[in-house]
């Protein structure tokens, strides 16, 4: 029901009418979109809770990790989808992790690649000791190119935070 | 000639075998490098391997993790406050730490870091450790507050955990920086390989580029030196080649220079033979005449030799009657056979198989000549026997003639040169027989020439057998009217003709001229061959005798204008001293119809003549110079004053003998006629060429038999056109003389 709502809010939005504010989140907040963003729900952040994320358009994909052992599905809403819904505008994201690990992602990662804030893996939540509740999980299955040091530094778990710096 | 070289084939082989060795080292070279590739992709494999998950950065996070959570229970034992928001953060550090453990598990690391039996052994103590601490945490996170004794345990074993995190990352820095230095040493090994490869590498291409220089430099000069041998050879070859042009011209020059005066010789002694000589005399100028004929035959054996030696030889076929032609070759010999005491057998089968064949009669005709002469000289009373049989061979007609002789016989040792150009058996047969010792060689050329073969065997003291083997095919006779002569009867009187005789030497003239008025024929002699078409135009003949080389125009020339300009022209008979084949087909390509060779004889000139003079013509060159006489009498009143060189006279009478002499002045009058006659006609047509001919023959002829006056007097009017009053002075000139010398 709650879905219908938010798609009925969606397609309004591309109708052209009044942009609503990003909802209050109903469930325990899992992340936070901090600093250059323009829909906010919670002072100048924009909150959001596991619902909300999984509302967002995303992909699964089975792909090959060097953290994972053999092949496994990560699903979740893509990377960009949530920049959108909190109206990031910047050229850098700094993605935190709970343990304060963080990692700069440009902007481009999520324009150009499909890459997506993983909360499920093999269909299971993420729980923090499986490097939940979200990760950053870069198209490794479409692109080989991409399976190397930089972007593994960039494949950041147990997310908490983006910061979108200008 | 040669400039010293050797043409290069030592080092074009080294060449070679260095192409070879490079082709080796090529291979060799390609085998490294496929190794070198292989290694190389193998190592960029391992390199790809290596994209793994950072092992100490985990380990250093595990060991951070603990410590976050050794400092979070640390705090809460410290200030005893356990409240849900504090133990909230606990167990988020707990869980923290326990992904680590998980990503410590799952991840790849470099490929032997989890194979290392510390770190194995440290990671499963660190691993145990945190798990052991899963239930209370589960608890936690269920509701569960713990006791602070509790948490005091705990935070004694985490204390426990977090010396063995520190321990465990000591390790795994230690054991990082073991496998970094033995990969920098193995990276350093594998430079070093690809150093020494590479430098193996450029130094082959280096060896490479030198050696193929050194074998294009090898090639190049070879080349050049092959250009150059080339270049020598061909001047060799020319230098050679125009040698042995010269020695063939000179060969054949110096046939022609002594066969024209033994020409006059034999003509001469053939002359003197007929002469009322006293009975020794005759016996010295038969001596002369038979020494002319060896010598001929010795100049007509060295011409054939030259001609066989530069392959000039020409085969002329014909159909043959073979009987004929045996018979004929040994009648040639039965005179000088019977000369020796031998006796001469003919051993011709009465029917031969195929008595009619096709082949050069001439060269087989000297062939058999040579054997049978040779079989005479080295036979003394004894047989020679002339043998003739036919067979087949291969379906192929096959002649064989045998000369065999009952005489002195070779050894061995002589048998093996008999062929040899220029050597006889020893050199006491060329003291006592004499000869050239190119009869046998030419023979065997010959024989080789129409395909067959000739052999011999001989005893010392048994004789000698010659055979020749030749290839023939039957033939149907045909009649060669082109140059052999239509049966006639040599022997036959002639008719009296009239006969051009062009000739240009003065003694050739008179012999000839001698031998024409033996045979009983009107002479009119032209010195070459523009005066011969002068002459021939101006009158008829029956017969014009041709001279070949003559000075302003040769024989060939003066008869093909004979013939285009003479309307009924009379045959033209070849007489030359160069008898080639090349000659003769000249001469029949001119139109010629015969063709004589110099020396000709006087029975040879009859044979000619009969078989080109109808027999049946009229006698009516009698007439012909003395008739005109009387009229040319008539007309001269006065006696003109005439002298005479009677030195020339008495020289001509000395050599020639009075009878002679007077047969020449006879002569002299009787073309003098004729000269006149076309001197006549040259004045009414203007022709001021044909005038100074004819005053230019008078004027030879004049002084010929020593008319001095008569040849000055002509030679003065070539000077300018004459009027018809000088001609008619010089007419009376002659006549007066013939008054006087012709009684």
């Amino acid at each position: 029901m709650k879905a219908f709502i938010l798609a009925l809010m969606a397609s309004a939005a591309l109708i052209g009418g009044p942009a609503f504010a990003l909802d209050k989140p109903t469930g325990e907040p899992v992340l936070t979109v901090k600093g250059a963003v323009s829909e906010t729900n919670d002072g100048a952040n924009a909150v959001f809770d596991m619902k909300m994320l999984e509302a967002l358009p995303g992909r699964t994909a089975k792909m090959e990790t060097p953290w994972t052992e053999g092949e496994v599905e990560f699903s979740g809403p893509l990377l960009r989808e949530i920049l959108k819904a909190a109206g990031a505008k910047g050229k850098t994201l700094k993605v935190i992790a709970l343990n304060d690990y963080s990692a700069d992602v440009p902007m481009e990662d999520a324009d150009t690649l499909d890459t997506m804030l993983a909360s499920k893996m093999n269909g299971t939540e993420m729980s923090v000791r499986d490097k939940g509740p979200l990760m950053l999980v870069y198209p490794f299955d479409l692109d080989k190119g991409l399976y190397n040091e930089k972007y593994f530094s960039r494949s950041v778990w147990q997310i908490k935070e983006i910061e979108v710096l200008p | 000639m040669t400039t010293g070289f050797s043409p290069d084939g030592s080092s074009i082989r080294t060449a070679g075998r260095r192409t070879l060795l490079l082709q080796g080292i090529a291979v060799v070279l390609t085998a490294i490098l496929i190794l070198l590739f292989v290694d190389l992709s193998r190592r960029y494999r391992l390199l790809e391997d290596g994209i793994r998950e950072n092992a100490l950065w985990s380990v250093y996070q595990l060991d951070r993790e603990t410590r976050a959570l050794d400092f979070q229970l640390g705090l809460m034992v410290q200030s005893n406050a356990v409240d849900k928001d504090v133990l909230k953060k606990l167990a988020l550090r707990y869980n923290i730490l326990y992904s680590r453990i998980k990503v410590l598990q799952d991840s790849r690391f470099e490929s032997s870091f989890r194979q290392d039996p510390g770190v194995q052994r440290q990671m499963k103590q660190v691993q145990d450790q945190v798990l052991a601490y899963a239930p209370l945490f589960d608890r936690i996170d269920e509701g569960y507050v713990p006791r602070t004794e509790e948490l005091q345990a705990l935070l004694q074993q985490v204390d426990l955990l977090m010396q063995n995190t520190g321990d465990f990352l000591i390790r795994a820095n230690n054991y990082i920086s073991t496998s970094r230095a033995d990969n920098r040493d193995m990276i350093i090994r594998l430079e070093s390989t690809t150093a020494a490869f590479l430098s193996l590498l450029l130094g082959s291409v280096v060896y490479l580029v030198v050696s193929l220089r050194r074998q294009l430099k090898s090639v190049r000069e070879a080349s050049r030196n092959f250009e150059l041998m080339a270049e020598e050879i061909s001047e060799a070859y020319k230098a050679a080649d125009a040698g042995n042009r010269a020695k063939s011209q000179f060969m054949a020059t110096m046939g022609h220079e002594i066969r024209t005066p033994l020409n006059a010789i034999l003509g001469t002694a053939e002359l003197l033979e007929l002469a009322n000589l006293p009975e020794d005399s005759t016996n010295l100028v038969r001596t002369i005449h038979s020494s002319g004929e060896a010598l001929l035959e010795i100049i007509n054996e060295i011409l054939d030799y030259s001609k066989i030696e530069n392959g000039k030889m020409e085969l002329e076929l014909r159909s043959i009657d073979l009987r004929s032609l045996a018979t004929k070759t040994a009648e040639i010999i039965r005179g000088r056979a019977g000369e020796q005491g031998n006796k001469l057998i003919l051993d011709i089968p009465e029917r031969l198989p195929v008595p009619l064949v096709r082949t050069d009669p001439t060269r087989l005709r000297q062939v058999l000549l040579n054997l049978l002469s040779n079989a005479v000289k080295f036979t003394h009373k004894g047989r020679v026997t002339l043998r003739l049989r036919q067979f087949h061979r291969e379906g192929v007609l096959h002649l064989r003639f045998e000369v065999e002789d009952t005489g002195i016989g070779i050894d061995p040792a002589g048998l093996a040169k008999l062929f040899q150009p220029f050597t006889q058996v020893d050199a006491s047969i060329s003291r006592k027989y004499g000869g050239t010792g190119l009869g046998l060689t030419i023979c065997k050329q010959i024989v080789e020439k129409l395909g067959g073969e000739l052999g011999v065997r001989s005893e010392p003291g048994q004789g000698s057998l010659f055979w020749m083997e030749v290839p023939a095919e039957a033939a149907e006779m045909e009649t060669d009217a082109a140059l052999s002569m239509p049966a006639a009867d040599p022997e036959a009187p002639l008719t009296r003709s009239n006969i051009l005789l062009v000739e240009d030497n003065l003694v050739n003239q008179q012999v000839a001229t001698r031998f024409l008025d033996r045979l009983g024929q009107t002479v009119t002699i032209a010195n070459n061959g523009i005066e011969a078409v002068a002459i021939a135009r101006a009158k008829p003949f029956d017969i014009i005798l041709m001279d070949m080389q003559m000075p302003e125009m040769d024989g060939i020339e003066a008869t093909r204008r004979i013939r285009a300009e003479v309307v009924n022209p009379a045959p033209i008979i070849a007489m030359t001293a160069n008898a080639s084949d090349e000659d003769r087909r000249r001469c029949l390509e001119a139109g010629m119809v015969g063709f004589e060779s110099k020396p000709i004889t006087l029975k040879r000139l009859q044979a000619v003549l009969a078989a080109h003079l109808a027999p049946a013509r009229p006698v009516h060159a009698e007439a012909n110079g003395e008739a005109a006489l009387p009229s040319a009498e008539t007309r001269n009143q006065e006696e003109p004053e005439v002298t005479f060189d009677t030195a020339r006279r008495d020289e001509l009478v000395e050599v020639l003998g009075e009878d002679v002499y007077q047969e020449l002045v006879e002569t002299f009058f009787t073309d003098a006629v004729e000269i006149m006659e076309s001197l006549h006609k040259a004045m009414a047509s203007e022709d001021a060429i044909l005038i100074d001919r004819s005053l230019h023959t008078l004027k030879g002829a004049a002084v010929n038999i020593g008319l001095n006056d008569v040849a000055d007097l002509a030679n003065s009017m070539r000077d300018h056109t004459p009027t018809i009053a000088g001609i008619e002075s010089l007419m009376d000139k002659i006549n007066a003389h013939k008054r006087q010398l012709v009684a």
